[in-house]
């Protein structure tokens, strides 16, 4: 009796203990999310200034040139650097952002650029062609190098404040692109040099936010930059990203007002996001496949009739339905069909159906059959650490099953299987990403390219590398396309990857918000953002 | 003849204790459903079939199916296979290597410090995160699994068998054993084990509660079985992100960790209320 009286009485504790700190929560959310009950209560909005973001992972660092790339941080920095050219999605169109206009001369070896006018960077300088052209210098020297590629930086100069030529050493298409690039940012020389480049410490971008307080592993702050070149932007001057990896709660957070925005809403919570009156979803289809792909370096896979035995086993539709959550869609074609030149899209000259090895267990057992392998094999799939990837891999692993090859699943966290993959070339099959990051085509068909970094899968043929160069120095776009729909058809044909499915960005926030787009690399582009 | 009576009187004293004895009956229905899984199991736990998706408990289906179309109910129960053995296994291993330091560090004076003074060392480290460290560097498998839950729970086995032994290598009985000159090892193997072996038994019971909580639990982070072996903490990870569209996901392998780990829990409590020296009469 009086052990169970002990019991209640720590229960009632834990109790009430629970409460008060949900209580405590919901206060620190109501003043944090700027008196959000009380002004969308009287109906002007015009008091709120601060958008609290749902974030899956926290920034990894502040430096936009050498730091990470990985979504989540890209969709920070972006706010508070910018590149010179912005490329819009989905229409894929590049506009003037901090060049006000740029052109190439006949041979297409120079790239004349004209800055805006009256540019202030955080710091409280002018940005100026010098500032370009060392920031350029910078990208040059950092991780992010790329994308200055073919760029001749010795030879390129200022015109005068407003204007200087990048002098290429030779035809590159993919340059403007390049520029458009979220690493491709420009910043104040002065500032940089006084910070002695400690990222970390200093502000000296252009953009619409400037950097406020950031609490690693928990929150980060921007607040609004009074000197924006564009009058009126950014509208909501606090942006406030809380980080939260738990998908459901993330939506939630929405839900009962505790954020304004939700990123990478989840499948599941889909359904009840439309059916809450007070949250719209936003969905674009980004520029990404994921696909499956083999080891090519190794026998059984450097066999064509294999890889495609293994694609006729693999009933990508099916396979969306139970992994996705009706999120993305089945792959349409080796790229998405929002990507220029892409012969996935419908109205190509060249448009090819996908998928070209329709799902036939009858036709890959034929086939496996004819490479030497009428009783399958056993083989290693590395399926990495994302729980979708992981789906599809036990989906695949039990279609493969039927046509007598044995699957090991291999699960890794994200860097010991980039390890596997990338350096150690210790595998199979695998999953990843294909994209045309930057907006360009280009990118993509560098998959492909002998000892490209994004050639996990190892493939190398001397033709390919060719088409490859040819397609990227071409000027003509009409060319360029025919020369483009060559690579991903030879790309097909000897099925080097297997498509699998796109994916896409779902992101949901309360009806109050309004004007929410993406920019390129899928950073939405917050300073266009509004509360009604 | 003696040793018999004892295990009866502590039977005797064990069927008293009616929780400890429910728990037993659970624990031991849960070994048969192990043992016997695949007759058991109405289907294959990677049977999968994407037009019986998500399938809510109903005659069929009576814990309904996952994402994949997989019956829940057969792949809970071959899920226990790798839940008990895995208790079973990681426990082994925490007794074979925690005993062993135990039983040298009580015995041999001059090692004690130094085995203790490391045992003290990976108490420090908080055990989940000793075991995080271990599987990911062994990489992650089944055996790994139980070697990092086995490994990272050596410690507290090692300090209780120390205990024990340091407390009967004084007894009249050791004493005499050296005096008419057995070997060291014969002293601990014949005279000291079996007299300090209580402790262990219910510290081992205890522990396999924790073991299989562990393990699930490094399951549900991704470093445990791979998939698609049906492991419980994993069809728990697996099932989280439809816990408000779908809740018997998580719910019923949820129920089925807590319920083990219970039984054995009391079963424990039970054993060491019946092995104690102190609680005899």
């Amino acid at each position: 009796m009086k052990k169970s009286l002990h019991r209640i009485l720590a229960m009632a504790a834990c109790l009430c203990l629970l409460l008060t700190a949900c209580g405590g929560n919901g206060d620190s959310n109501g003043s944090g999310g700027g008196s959000d009950g009380a002004s969308s209560g009287d109906g002007t909005s015009g008091g709120k200034d601060t958008m609290v973001i749902a974030a899956q992972a926290d920034m990894a660092d502040k430096d936009p040139i050498n730091g990470s790339t990985t979504n989540d941080t890209i969709k920070i920095k972006a706010q508070v650097y910018e590149t010179l050219i912005e490329r819009t999605v989905p229409d894929q169109e590049y506009r003037p952002l901090l060049a006000e206009k740029w052109e190439f001369n006949d041979d297409a070896t120079e790239l004349t650029i004209t800055l805006r006018e009256g540019i202030q960077c955080h710091n409280g300088e002018t940005l100026t062609a010098e500032d370009c052209l060392f920031s350029l210098q910078c990208l040059r020297e950092s991780a992010n190098k790329s994308v200055t590629d073919h760029m001749d930086l010795e030879k390129s100069y200022a015109v005068d404040e407003r204007t200087f030529v990048i002098v290429m050493d030779e035809p590159y298409m993919p340059i403007i692109a390049n520029l458009s690039y979220p690493t491709c940012v420009m910043f104040s020389k002065k500032g940089y040099e006084e910070a002695n480049g400690d990222w970390a410490n200093m502000d000296v971008g252009t953009g619409p936010y400037t950097w406020g307080e950031w609490s690693i592993g928990s929150s980060v702050k921007l607040i609004g930059f009074d000197d924006y070149y564009v009058e009126g932007q950014p509208a909501i001057k606090n942006v406030e990203f809380k980080v939260i990896s738990e998908d459901g709660n993330r939506y939630i957070e929405v839900e009962t007002g505790g954020a304004d925005l939700c990123y990478n809403l989840s499948g599941v919570d889909i359904a009840a996001a439309e059916a809450n009156a007070d949250v719209e979803i936003f969905r674009e289809f980004t520029m990404d496949n994921c696909y499956l792909s083999f080891n090519h370096r190794n026998s059984p896979f450097n066999d064509v009739r294999v890889r495609q035995a293994i694609a006729y086993a693999l009933d990508i539709d099916s396979a969306w339905q139970v992994c996705m959550d009706g999120v993305g869609q089945p792959a349409k074609g080796l790229l998405p069909d929002n990507i220029t030149d892409s012969i996935a899209k419908q109205d190509s000259p060249y448009h090819v159906d996908y998928p070209v090895y329709q799902y036939n267990l009858e036709k890959a057992k034929e086939l496996l059959a004819e490479a030497g392998y009428p009783n399958g094999f056993s083989c290693r799939y590395h399926v990495g650490h994302m729980a979708l990837r992981q789906a599809y891999g036990e989906f695949f692993a039990n279609a493969l099953s039927q046509i007598g090859i044995n699957v090991e699943i291999v699960a890794l966290d994200a860097a010991t299987n980039a390890q596997a993959l990338k350096v150690e070339h210790n595998f199979d099959i695998y999953t990843w990403g294909i994209a045309a990051t930057n907006g360009d085509i280009d990118f993509a068909n560098r998959f492909f390219y002998t000892d490209n970094a994004n050639n996990i899968f190892g493939y190398s043929d001397p033709e390919m590398d060719a088409m490859v160069d040819a397609a990227a120095k071409e000027p003509d776009a009409a060319k360029r396309s025919e020369m483009n729909a060559a690579i991903q058809q030879k790309a097909l044909d000897e099925c080097i990857i297997v498509p699998i499915y796109q994916q896409e960005d779902i992101h949901c926030h309360t009806a109050s918000l309004k004007g929410f787009c993406n920019g390129a690399f899928q950073s939405p582009l917050l300073k266009y953002c509004y509360f009604e | 003849m003696n040793k018999h009576s004892m295990l009866s009187e502590i039977w005797r004293r064990f069927r008293k204790n009616r929780q400890a004895v429910a728990g037993l009956i659970v624990l031991v229905l849960f070994v048969v459903v192990a043992v016997f899984a695949e007759q058991l199991a109405p289907f294959g736990y990677d049977d999968q079939d994407a037009s019986r998706a998500m399938i809510a408990p109903c005659l069929e289906f009576p814990f309904g199916t996952d994402n994949l179309g997989r019956d829940v109910l057969s792949r809970l129960l071959y899920g226990s296979r790798y839940s008990l053995s895995i208790g079973f296994l990681a426990v082994g291993i925490s007794v074979l290597t925690g005993g062993f330091l135990g039983v040298i560090a009580a015995y041999y004076p001059k090692l004690d410090n130094i085995i203790m003074r490391c045992m003290d060392l990976f108490m420090a480290i908080p055990q989940m995160l000793l075991a995080m460290c271990i599987v990911t560097a062994l990489g992650s498998s089944l055996f790994n699994l139980m070697l990092a839950v086995g490994l990272s729970s050596t410690p507290k086995f090692a300090r209780v068998v120390r205990a024990s032994v340091l407390a009967t290598r004084e007894q009249e009985f050791v004493e005499a054993a050296r005096a008419i000159g057995a070997g060291n090892w014969r002293i601990i193997l014949h005279h000291i084990l079996p007299n300090s072996i209580s402790a262990l038994i219910v510290q081992a019971t205890l522990a396999m509660a924790g073991a299989i909580i562990s393990a699930s639990a490094l399951s549900f982070l991704g470093f445990g079985i791979q998939a698609p072996m049906p492991e419980w903490g994993a069809m728990l990870s697996a099932g989280r992100k439809y816990i408000r569209t779908q809740a018997y996901l998580t719910v019923i392998p949820g129920l089925a960790i807590m319920v083990v780990v219970y039984a054995l829990n009391v079963v424990g409590d039970g054993l060491r209320d019946c092995l104690d020296p102190r609680l005899k009469k």
